[in-house]
Formats: C-alpha cells, sequence, structure tokens
C-alpha cells in the first residue's frame, strides 16, 4: 500500500518525461505510446493515464496534435512536441541527469564522500 | 471493425464526458475509437483492449481531474457533494476514533512504564506499592514477573492502539489527497 503509493509518485513526473522524450523524436500517436512503453515494465502505462495525460501536455501547449489518416487503419492523431516542448525536454533532461547522478552516488557509496 | 459492444463503450465514455467542452469530447472520444481500431488492426481481441481501456466512467473522470487541474472548474457538483460526504462521515468517525486511540496508545504506554519501575522498586524493598489482587499479595521476589507480565498486556494494547491510530491517520491522507481535484491520477 505505502509501497504502491511511493512507486505512484515517483513514476508520475517520469512517466510526463518519457512521454515527452518519445515524441521529441518523432510524432507518434496514442497506441503507438502505449505500446512502445510497455517494452519497459515500470514504465507501463494504461491507457486511462496517457491519454488525460497528453490532453493536459496539450492544454500546457508543449505538445501539439493532428490528425491523419493512416494506410490501413483508421485515422490516427498524433503528437508532436512545440518549440516550448523541446524546450522544457531539454531541460527535464539536464534535471533528470544531475538527480539520476545524485541518487546513484548515494545507493552506491551511501553518502561517503569520495 | 469495431463491434456494437465497443460502440456501447465509446457511446458511454461520450455521455461521462459530457462536462468537456463538445470540441475536446469529440475530439477525446475519436482518440478512444481510433485506439480500439488501432488495435483491433494489429490482432489484439476487442475485449482485451476495452478491459484495458477500463472502466469508461473512471477513462471519463481521469479526463475530467486533469480538466480540474487546469483551473477550469472548482468542481462539479457531484465531485463536491462526494468530497463533503467524505468529509463528514471520516470527520465524525475521527472525533471517536483519534481520542479514544491517542488516551489508549499514550496513558496505556505511560502505564506499562510506571509498572515496570514499580516492579524494579518494589524488588528492593519499597513495601509501599502494593501489588497483587485484593486478599492475595505478591511476594516481593515476584515482583519483576509480574510487573513484566502485566506490563506486556498493557503495553501490547498501547501498543496495538498506537498502530492502529498510526494506519488510521495514514489512511485519512491518503484519502485526503485523493479526494483533491487531480489527486487520482495513479497509473
Amino acid at each position: 500500500m505505502e509501497m504502491s503509493e511511493w512507486t505512484s509518485q515517483v513514476r508520475r513526473g517520469i512517466l510526463e518525461y518519457c512521454i515527452l522524450q518519445l515524441i521529441a523524436k518523432q510524432p507518434r500517436y496514442g497506441y503507438e505510446l502505449v505500446t512502445l512503453l510497455d517494452q519497459w515494465e515500470p514504465l507501463a502505462v494504461t491507457e486511462g493515464t496517457l491519454y488525460p495525460l497528453l490532453r493536459r501536455l496539450l492544454k500546457d501547449q508543449y505538445i501539439e496534435s493532428f490528425w491523419k489518416e493512416s494506410e490501413a487503419g483508421p485515422p490516427r492523431k498524433y503528437y508532436s512536441l512545440t518549440p516550448s516542448g523541446h524546450q522544457l525536454v531539454e531541460m527535464m533532461s539536464a534535471e533528470w541527469n544531475k538527480i539520476s547522478r545524485s541518487v546513484d552516488q548515494i545507493q552506491i557509496y551511501g553518502g561517503e564522500i569520495l | 471493425m469495431i463491434s456494437p459492444y465497443g460502440r456501447s463503450y465509446l457511446e458511454k465514455l461520450n455521455k461521462y464526458l459530457e462536462k468537456l467542452p463538445d470540441e475536446e469530447r469529440m475530439d477525446a472520444v475519436m482518440e478512444i475509437e481510433s485506439h480500439i481500431a488501432e488495435g483491433i488492426a494489429n490482432g489484439q481481441p476487442e475485449a482485451a483492449i476495452l478491459s484495458r481501456l477500463g472502466d469508461p466512467r473512471k477513462l471519463a473522470k481521469a479526463y475530467r481531474s486533469q480538466h480540474f487541474i487546469e483551473g477550469h472548474r472548482s468542481g462539479s457538483f457531484r465531485d463536491i457533494l462526494a468530497m463533503a460526504l467524505f468529509y463528514c462521515t471520516t470527520g465524525l468517525l475521527s472525533i471517536m476514533v483519534i481520542p479514544v486511540l491517542a488516551v489508549i496508545a499514550y496513558g496505556f504506554g505511560f502505564c506499562t512504564l510506571l509498572i515496570l519501575v514499580a516492579g524494579v522498586i518494589r524488588t528492593f524493598g519499597a513495601t509501599w506499592i502494593s501489588m497483587g489482587v485484593p486478599g492475595m499479595e505478591v511476594p516481593t521476589e515476584y515482583s519483576m514477573v509480574v510487573a513484566a507480565i502485566v506490563g506486556a498486556i498493557i503495553g501490547g494494547i498501547a501498543y496495538f492502539s498506537w498502530i492502529g491510530l498510526k494506519k488510521y491517520m495514514a489512511f485519512l491522507s491518503t484519502h485526503y489527497r485523493r479526494s483533491l481535484p487531480g489527486g487520482r491520477v495513479s497509473a
């Protein structure tokens, strides 16, 4: 109970960053994002989390969307980064590197000064 | 492609999203429709896709709670009612539960200490401390043993009340956070 609460809090922020990173490379649609994220067990996301999150990012104008016909299936709603989204991803990326390096050091060395 | 069952899922979603502006609601439903069709095109059974999407009411709620974060609405009639009910019931319960558990936990905890101290000093000759049931006094040399047993019982009660108190308050805090608009963005 307490563990899952912690996990979901940690994931919440990371997930947003990962989604932005995936969209940064190329425009992607929701089904594609769910399938991609499913490859990494800790990042697997339900539609009930993904679509509302995308909607909020749209509102905040970090991403934009467009509908496009697909060859075989139904039309797809693609998402891509706006200039401010690219900026956000860059800042998040720098921040993430700092955080993960610090946490790694604490995990390995337990705070001993090297 | 999409079966009548899938259609009825989309209709329900549409209905539960009625509080969103029309354009956004239609876009959201179209996107979920596209998601289902995409899954079918990729060979997934429709039932599996729908069960992953979950209860349309919950999916709609997830959309709506994101809506709250954006600050467009302070909360619908139903959401406020749910919050009010939560505060009323837990509030009333808390008036009973918290003081009772807190008094038992701290009071009994303090008594445990007293009993143990009494056991020690009685062993060393403090005759003014009486120990035992009426008509049957505990012999001085058994003071420590009796104090330890009684202390363990009283201490145990204190301990479990304390655990209960902690759990109850943790439960309240989690649900309080969840009852806040947008607090339920669980994955």
